[in-house]
């Protein structure tokens, strides 16, 4: 009887261990994934407002177009995902504006933040982040 | 005269030993059941990781191909629409016409669409493989890439 229940503690605890290795490798991995996907979606937020920024600029011509997205912000699909475009502000060095976006999928949140120095005639950073939260 | 019967050695009955034999098949496909399963798991995520690291690799080779692009109408900004693969050659990435196989095991399909503004293309990397043959799955991303050197050169202009 003794012999009996050794053995059946024994499978217990290696079926049990095999679930919950497996389990636990499942949550992780999915974790890197969606991760991952926040990521590459908040890149997407970040280099769509470059663009609109410089073809803004290139299409007038004239002074520097900062007022893309500057008042509601925006939401932007990027294939299943989304990310939101905040309003563009004001940034840390003088005349630079700030670009702010994040992307949270399935809980899993990634934040950029660009500060531009000018976007004419040709845009140049002063600093492309991922923050845990926005400067202001 | 004595009778005496011993309860200890009367055995079992057919009915017990049927219950027995159930319990333990039971016992025994379930347990089976689940070590089959935590394996195919384990095996699924150890690929999944690999998958992964495979499309933030694809992913890093298609911004190195688009940041590679120097003349005013550059080669990133003249692709046309469509599924590409990726090819190394001496460490150096380029776009293939069509999707490629890594380690024999998964398809890495690359789709560039064009987007809006006209300087950007939304990407797309699918990394496709079979964990079993009847059992297809795939890990995706999705960005946008814009052409900067296209667009630095249109600014320049007075």
């Amino acid at each position: 009887m003794t012999m009996v229940l050794i053995v059946c503690s024994i499978i217990l605890i290696v079926v049990t261990g095999s679930l919950l290795r497996s389990m636990s490798q499942g949550s992780q991995t999915s974790g890197s994934e969606k991760s991952l996907k926040a990521w590459s979606v908040v890149n997407a937020c970040g280099e769509y407002t470059l663009a609109q920024m410089v073809a803004s600029s290139s299409a007038t011509t004239t002074a520097m177009n900062w007022e893309f997205g500057s008042t509601t912000g925006m939401q932007l699909n990027v294939g299943a995902e989304t990310c939101y475009i905040y309003p563009v502000g004001a940034g840390v060095a003088s005349g630079s504006k700030l670009i702010k976006a994040s992307s949270t999928v399935s809980g899993f949140t990634r934040k950029l933040q660009i500060e531009v120095a000018t976007n004419t005639p040709v845009i140049i950073l002063n600093s492309w982040e991922y923050v845990a939260d926005f400067s202001n | 005269m004595k009778l005496i019967f011993n309860i200890k050695n009367k055995g079992f009955s057919l009915l017990e030993l049927v219950l027995a034999i159930a319990i333990f098949s039971l016992s025994s496909f379930a347990i089976a059941t689940i070590l089959i399963d935590s394996n195919v798991n384990t095996k699924f995520n150890k690929e999944r990781i690999n998958a992964l690291f495979y499309a933030k690799e694809s992913l890093d080779a298609v911004v190195s191909i688009r940041n590679s692009s120097t003349s005013t109408e550059s080669y990133w900004f003249t692709l046309p629409d469509g599924s590409y693969g990726l090819s190394n050659d001496n460490g150096l990435w380029s776009l293939d016409a069509s999707p490629d196989i890594i380690s024999d095991k998964y398809e890495r399909t690359i789709s560039l669409v064009s987007g809006t503004p006209t300087s950007t293309k939304d990407v797309s990397i699918s990394i496709a493989w079979d964990i079993t043959p009847d059992r297809p799955v795939n890990v995706s991303l999705n960005t946008v890439l814009t052409e900067w050197p296209v667009v630095t050169n249109a600014t320049s202009t007075p």
